[in-house]
């Protein structure tokens, strides 16, 4: 491997990298693809460079850009070093003590006066296993309510699958690809968004498995793909619909899993049963030979897995999506076998039992969905909020969630970056990275990894773990229930929770790649879910049909929430945000490497809406939406369909791009299934910007 | 094997290369045109200043390329004859040739979200932007000749 250097950013004068003979071994924690990566430090222990991992069995020596932008920000102008506090409008240095002696006041102060449930956290970014453990100690200590990523990322992905499999993990390794003959990408732009892992597609696709993408936007995983289906927006319920009919109609299912391992397989078929080609066809833009042809593909082709992506979770109607094309893995019998599942980036191992006696256990007095959250903000009854994430930016609405958070008593930011909420909060906190943190991370494959710390703690950061731990002991709680160090937090979940009860910290240092979860004490792991045939549902089958009999309800993407009741004529077109492989939640947005591969946001259209609107490439566009709106560069491009438009989530008032986050236009509105947030297909209009910045 | 080499004692930064490969890889084959082109053409060569002195960024066809090793597709691949190729369709536009290129010489494209290099122009006799070179900073040879000539 050779030496690592980006000329662009280092320019002619810089000197060259020091070398480091000794590089250390890591995982990437950003998108749970679970890459390995090699990071090469300087004598002070600061990371120079960060490598793909040539050894680590997954991605094989391959990254994508996110790891090594994230690297390089570690050391640049906006990383917190110290702890600070509000005073008059502007941060002042604290010392740790100081600040978690305030902290533990407040939060005694809040309980006493107005109760449990007036102190939330917004935690999506609360660390690793380490610090996830101890927030979790510590929310059963306090009764506090954490809002996670689920609403901003996978909370109706989860939820759906948890209601049909008993779980809502995935089912199959993404390395079973290459024993599958068909691949099903609902949509996922994999190869932006786990470019780190998307080699395995491409071996597969080599190896002959068919690959077949959905997708609106005519992404770069679907360039690649075998067949591209495009949809119109929001409609991919009404496909897997079809799909459904078509092959129970004839009789294309398999009969003998469906008879022995599911239920409500009479709801379904009713459910489906208005969901001809025909109609489909008219409500997806998908001719019906394609669907027809699709069907009987998936029907021959066994096993077969399916990914599905943000395409079909974060929107108004993900419950329904989701639900189809899962019924259909399962109805076709995909499911507990070589290649065949559902692969996902969601892997919950399940949570550790008993960690506290049940007297020391508070309950919140009230509970809110993500919903509610605003409101309850708004009027007062939140007093306290304790942020680990960028609220400001990732959540819909972002202004008013801005307000309501600066409308609140007391804000703690615990973060790596002073972002747009650490802006608005009372006290921030540095955080450590996670090159800084030991821990286990999961993957897309199934497998959990170990890492140790790589690089050295940067100035006062403290990692979540060691934060809740020191906060319970200011506010006079019993510590003795918190670890104290990575490895003791494993330790203790491990012998916790028995689907994780034979990994121990050794065996995952001593296996390439990690270990399969659930493993038992007697270290059987297994490599997918429910090849015995047992679901973990209450009645140990699959569960086609939801609890009310109503096998999918289908709802129109103009009817679903956030789109219900606004006017057409006035909001013509539709709206969603979509990654690219340069940035990563609202943090690559701080690195200068991120800023040069993607200059600034823009907003995709199709040529003949450009010319509707009367814009030409790279002029301005405001967009419009019920909540707000927002100018943006236009990229005219014939990837997206006509009368769509598609821009980038990341970017925060507070960075180097000082953009008001695209998230502004997207209403307060979830999935009536399974409760997330809708970041896509929200109705809009659109006009050109002439003359004027934002 | 024949390169492009680049010697920066030579160069007055006249860009007559940078617009010689514009030209060659718009679609219109005429610089006038190019410009209207859309998306407009971008040279596989780019310059920086840094005081007096010009660096030009440029395919170097290494003999262990990172941007092959970091290339998750495969788009990026070693020639029969040794030089790196680009493969187009291959490229999904993870630009993560872009990050590791210690010569800042693989070329986003945005609009199409793929890359580009420089190709050598295996069509021409002469790379044009060696052609356009008058001071001769860009010289096509092998790595042979011009350790002999310097
Ligand atoms: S694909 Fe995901 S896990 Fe792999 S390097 Fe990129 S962000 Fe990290």
């Amino acid at each position: 491997m050779g030496f690592y250097v980006r000329p662009k950013s280092l320019g002619l004068n810089s000197k060259p990298l020091e070398p480091d003979d000794n590089l250390r071994t890591s995982i990437c924690c950003l998108c749970n693809g679970g890459c390995g990566l090699k990071v090469s430090l300087d004598h002070e222990g600061k990371v120079q460079a960060v490598f793909g991992d040539l050894d680590n069995p997954y991605n094989k020596g391959k990254i994508c850009a996110k790891p090594m932008e994230i690297a390089q920000t570690l050391y640049g102008p906006y990383r917190v070093e110290y702890p600070m506090k509000k005073v008059d409008g502007k941060f002042e240095r604290i010392t740790w003590d100081e600040a978690l002696k305030l902290i533990a006041q407040k939060y005694n102060h809040y309980i006493q006066e107005s109760g449990t449930g007036s102190i939330v956290g917004i935690t999506s970014k609360i660390g690793g296993s380490y610090s996830k453990l101890a927030h979790v100690i510590f929310s059963k200590l306090t009764g506090m309510v954490n809002y996670g990523t689920g609403p901003i990322c996978m909370e109706s992905e989860f939820n759906v699958r948890k209601e049909i499999f008993g779980n809502g993990s995935s089912s199959g390794p993404l390395s079973d690809v290459v024993k599958s003959k068909i691949l099903l990408i609902v949509g996922n732009n994999c190869a932006q968004t786990k470019a780190g892992q998307f080699h395995w597609i491409l071996e597969a696709k080599r190896q002959g498995t068919k690959i077949v993408v959905i997708d609106t936007r005519f992404t770069e995983t679907a360039q690649v793909a075998d067949r591209f289906i495009q949809i119109r927006p929001g409609t991919d319920g009404a496909l897997g619909m079809a799909l459904l009919k078509f092959i129970i109609e004839n009789d294309l299912y398999d009969q003998s899993f469906v008879t022995e391992h599911t239920n409500g397989f009479e709801q379904l078929a009713q459910a489906v049963e208005s969901f001809s080609l025909e109609r489909a066809a008219d409500i997806t833009g998908v001719p019906s030979n394609v669907i027809q042809e699709l069907a009987r593909d998936l029907a021959s082709r066994q096993p077969g897995m399916l990914f599905e992506g943000r395409g079909i979770v974060c929107v108004n109607n993900a419950g329904a999506s989701i639900r189809a094309f899962e019924d259909l893995m399962s109805i076709l019998g995909n499911v507990g076998k070589e290649g065949a599942g559902i692969i996902s980036h969601i892997n919950n191992y399940g949570s550790a039992k008993d960690l506290i006696p049940k007297k020391d256990v508070v309950k919140s007095d009230r509970k809110r969905s993500a919903e509610a959250l605003y409101q309850a903000m708004e009027e007062g009854e939140i007093k306290m909020l304790f942020i680990a994430g960028n609220p400001c930016v990732n959540w819909p609405d972002s202004r008013r969630m801005t307000k309501a958070i600066q409308g609140l008593d007391f804000v703690v930011s615990h973060t790596l970056f002073l972002d747009d909420s650490a802006m608005q909060a009372d006290i921030v906190l540095p955080a450590t990275h996670w090159l800084e943190e030991a821990g286990v991370q999961a993957s897309v494959h199934r497998v959990l990894q170990w890492k140790d710390q790589a690089a050295a703690t940067y100035a006062e950061a403290r990692s979540g773990g060691d934060l809740f731990r020191q906060l319970a002991k200011h506010m006079g709680l019993e510590t003795s229930y918190f670890p104290d160090s990575p490895q003791k937090a494993w330790e203790l979940e491990r012998t916790h929770n028995k689907s994780i009860e034979g990994i121990t910290v050794e065996r995952m240092r001593k296996t390439p790649g990690g270990v399969h979860f659930p493993c038992s004490e007697d270290g059987q792991e297994a490599e997918r879910l429910y090849e015995s045939g047992v679901f973990p549902t209450t009645s140990g089958k699959v569960e086609l049909a939801r609890a009310n009999d109503i096998a999918i309800e289908y709802i129109e993407v103009f009817d679903s929430p956030g789109n219900q009741g606004v006017s057409r004529e006035k909001y013509p077109y539709l709206l969603s945000t979509n990654k690219v492989a340069s940035h990563y939640h609202t943090i690559c947005q701080y690195s200068n490497w991120a800023r040069e591969m993607e200059k600034q946001p823009y907003v995709e259209i199709h040529p003949q809406t450009a010319a509707e609107l009367g814009v030409i490439d790279g002029e301005q566009v405001r967009l419009e939406t019920v909540t707000g709106s927002l100018v943006l560069s236009a990229r005219i491009t014939l990837s997206v369909p006509r009368g769509y438009f598609s821009t980038q989530p990341y970017f925060g008032l507070h960075s180097p791009y000082g953009q008001t986050p695209a998230n502004s236009l997207f209403p307060v509105a979830v999935d009536p299934v399974g409760g997330n947030f809708a970041n896509k297909n929200i109705m809009c209009t659109a006009k050109a910007e002439r003359g004027q910045g934002q | 094997m024949q390169k492009i080499y680049y010697q920066a004692k030579h160069c007055d930064g006249c860009l007559a290369c940078e617009v010689a490969c514009i030209e060659k890889k718009s679609l219109t084959k005429s610089l006038f045109m190019a410009k209207m082109e859309q998306p407009v053409p971008k040279a596989r060569i780019s310059f920086e200043k840094f005081g007096n002195h010009y660096w030009a960024s440029i395919c170097q066809n290494c003999v262990e390329a990172m941007c092959v090793g970091a290339c998750m597709t495969g788009a990026m691949q070693y020639s029969e004859t040794g030089e790196v190729v680009h493969n187009l369709e291959q490229c999904v536009g993870c630009w993560m040739c872009v990050m590791v290129c210690p010569f800042g010489a693989v070329v986003p494209l945005e609009d199409a979200k793929k890359v580009s290099k420089c190709d050598l122009c295996k069509d021409e006799k002469t790379p044009p932007c060696v052609v356009a070179c008058t001071r001769k900073a860009l010289c096509y040879c092998t790595p042979e000749d011009y350790e002999n000539e310097g």
